[in-house]
């Protein structure tokens, strides 16, 4: 045990000698200093719920993987909003409130063609316009307000008035923050302000994606991979390799820890980095999203895949270069698969993929590292830690399009294989080679 | 039982025969100098015993234990010729480093680490980055990092390649104060004068077979040639004699000369004498064993070596 310590001990020190784990440290602590510059004012019920309806005028309709929008000239409002349930510190609140949408030829058009998106059929054209009914017309509004992701909504449709269709709306909120937290948000201490179009929530959502996918998803995993790479191929340098191999220590044990060691290189920089904005953004915002503290597993997972693939590299070549490059690579390859794979199940709408075409991209979906699906994961985790089950349910369907769900079951058990697959040709390969 | 043994060892790198079926043995508190050309299978040799290669065939034992077992690694030291120290380390936390890898316990270490750094003579350099060491300071700390466990065994991979001739003094005594502690120590070297000056035993390696064995006086004294010093003048004799000898030179107050056996040598002596010259010195002739390696290494297998 003493030995396989030393080794780790060894990655320590290797790990604290290189400026990289510096400049990783330096980036978490901007980064976390960001998320600690931003404030949040109160904005009131009628206030959010008229900023919100300004944008119900906009369908989007998706074909396969494309998604376009399209603005139609009505314009809506609320008024007499009123909160009918809940009060100051409830968990849950109610408003009931008059939704009215001018002008009503317009309104319809923009109905049929959210009708028509839905139901994959083309858009109406032309001066004469059907009337929706008013069941398609309460559902549209019922399917605005969940697409600014208020789910529990009830609408009943008024006599018009005027040139005006009105409807009595009642919200009730899954929690407190989706409405009644609307805000205005500023960043940089006050420097730049801006008003949210939906919540908090939402807008933290939006952050701790930010900061858990694409900062250390991404750019902090590339950095890790790049200079994790060459922690094996040093160790196995001539006369390097010569001055440990010749102790008592068995190969696979050596390679299994400073496998371990590289590991521990990206541990500490994404428990600072994910964990301090989870404080900062959680105090900031007096709510506490253990979805986003657990996507710190994700991000581990995600290196662990990639480094065990890297340090196979490592013994195979000998070569910190090789050893990026092959795993960037397969970083890469098993991302398009995943796209790819998500696509052609998209387009099985319009057309049949050829079946070997779909069983060769399940195949090889099913053997490479699940990096994406990861990610994927780790956004639905902290969608769900902010907004409950239902919200993130409706987040991960406007994020993902028609993307393939999310199997946690498959996707941890076959990333596991994967790794005890690369690690153990690795320790294969490392202990019969000759040094 | 020996400490370090092969048999028949074999070792073959795809298409180029390292070894050939060499067998040694080492006895416990000996020093052992291997020697060889570039190629020879020195290194390779060292390096199944340490487990770092794998043999073709054959067998190897260290301390007792089949090569391989780490066990057999805990009571040995290695010093490999070109070895690289990790340069984010400095010489303490590298000795710390090697001297756990060795299952050393954290106090023992604490003693040992300042003694070791001490007895190579890194103790200004002690806390300094490895990065910033001359050629001869890392050849001095791959020194210690092999003994900083006290180990039983010593390979020593041309020692003193890159020291000056200050730095090679020192470790030649360090590995006479090893020998007399006991310790055994294979030692692999181009520097046949320092081989000949501290080894006990030499083995020639060329081009992966054993040529030839031996212990250093044995090998380096010259069969049956001698040199004969008088008190008189002996160039008129120089034709008889040449007459009785193999091979005859003129040297310095008298002469060297080859012959064939005890008896041949007595009849040089005695015929000189007889004409009233005396014997005044008489001493076997030595070689280096540079020549002895020379004079095997052109001989072909099998050929018989003086």
């Amino acid at each position: 045990m003493r030995r396989y310590a030393a080794v780790l001990k060894d990655s320590l020190v290797e790990t604290l000698d290189r400026k990289s784990l510096t400049f990783l440290l330096a980036v978490s602590a901007f980064i976390i200093l960001l998320c600690a510059s931003v404030g949040y004012r109160e904005l009131d019920a009628e206030g959010t719920l008229r900023h919100l309806v300004r944008h119900f005028n906009t369908v989007a309709t998706f074909r396969g993987m494309n998604a376009r929008a399209t603005r139609f000239d009505v314009h809506f409002d609320v008024s007499d909003v009123r909160e009918v349930v809940g009060g100051e510190g409830d968990s849950s609140v109610e408003y009931e409130c008059t939704l009215t949408a001018a002008p009503v030829k317009e309104f319809h058009r923009c109905v049929l063609a959210w009708q028509a998106a839905k139901s994959e059929e083309s858009r109406v054209e032309g001066d004469s316009v059907p009337e929706p009914g008013p069941e398609a017309e309460e559902s549209f509004v019922q399917a605005k307000f969940r697409e600014r992701f208020i789910p529990r909504v009830t609408v009943r449709g008024k006599s018009a008035e005027g040139d005006a269709r009105a409807f009595d709306v009642r919200i009730r909120t899954s929690r407190r923050a989706v409405l009644e937290g609307s805000h205005e948000i500023s960043v940089l201490f006050g420097a730049w302000s801006t008003r949210l179009p939906t919540s908090v929530a939402v807008f933290l959502i939006g952050v701790e994606v930010l900061v858990a996918e694409y900062i250390a998803g991404i750019f902090g995993l590339l950095i890790a991979i790049v200079f994790t790479a060459g922690f094996v191929p040093a160790m196995l340098q001539k006369g390097t390799l010569d001055l440990v191999l010749a102790r008592p220590i068995r190969r696979p044990g050596l390679l299994l820890t400073k496998y371990v060691g590289g590991f521990l290189y990206i541990v500490f920089p994404a428990v600072l980095l994910i964990g301090g904005c989870w404080l900062i953004l959680s105090w900031r915002a007096d709510f506490f999203n253990f979805g986003f503290l657990a996507s710190i597993g994700l991000l581990l997972a995600t290196f662990a895949l990639l480094h065990s693939f890297s340090v196979l590299c490592g013994v195979l070549f000998r070569s910190s270069i090789a050893s990026i490059m092959m795993t960037v690579g397969l970083w890469g390859v098993s991302w398009l698969v995943g796209v790819v794979r998500d696509g052609v199940h998209a387009f099985q709408v319009d057309w049949a993929a050829p079946g070997a075409l779909v069983k060769a991209l399940d195949a090889l979906h099913l053997i490479l590292p699940k990096t994406r699906d990861l990610g994927r994961a780790a956004v639905e985790l902290i969608a769900r830690g902010n907004l409950g089950a239902e919200a993130s349910t409706m987040m991960a369907q406007q994020a993902g399009a028609e993307a393939l769900p999310v199997q946690w079951g498959s996707c941890i058990a076959s990333s596991a294989l994967f790794v005890a697959v690369m690690l153990t040709a690795a320790c294969w390969v490392f202990s019969r080679r000759d040094y | 039982m020996p400490v370090i043994e092969t048999r028949g060892l074999v070792k073959h790198y795809r298409n180029v025969q390292a070894l050939k079926g060499v067998s040694v043995a080492v006895e416990a508190g000996e020093i052992y100098g291997l020697l060889g050309r570039n190629g020879a299978g020195k290194t390779t040799m060292v390096k199944i015993l340490l487990g770092i290669a794998h043999r073709t065939a054959g067998e190897a034992f260290l301390l007792g234990r089949p090569v391989g077992d780490p066990a057999a690694r805990a009571r040995v030291g290695f010093l490999p010729e070109d070895h690289r120290f990790p340069d984010y380390h400095t010489a303490e936390s590298a000795l710390d480093f090697y001297a756990s890898l060795s299952g050393m316990s954290r106090r023992d270490r604490r003693a040992r680490i300042p003694e070791m750094i001490e007895r190579v003579g890194l103790k200004e350099a002690a806390r300094r980055k490895i990065r910033t060491y001359s050629k001869g300071m890392k050849q001095r700390l791959g020194l210690g990092q092999a003994m900083i466990h006290d180990p039983d065994v010593l390979f020593l991979d041309e020692p003193t390649d890159g020291v000056d001739p200050v730095g090679r003094k020192q470790i030649r005594d360090v590995l006479v104060d090893l020998k007399s502690r006991g310790k055994t120590i294979f030692l692999n070297s181009h520097l046949l004068s320092e081989v000949e000056l501290v080894s006990d035993r030499v083995a020639i390696l060329e081009l992966g077979l054993l040529r030839r064995e031996g212990d250093v006086p044995s090998m380096t004294t010259a069969k049956d040639v001698y040199e004969l010093r008088f008190d008189g003048r002996i160039d008129p004799l120089l034709p008889e004699i040449q007459k009785r000898v193999r091979g005859l030179r003129r040297i310095d107050q008298g002469i060297e000369v080859d012959v064939d056996g005890r008896d041949a040598l007595n009849g040089v002596i005695d015929f000189v004498r007889d004409r009233g010259i005396g014997l005044v010195g008489l001493t076997p002739k030595k070689q280096t064993l540079e020549d002895v390696f020379l004079q095997t290494i052109d001989s072909p297998p099998g050929a018989p070596t003086s």
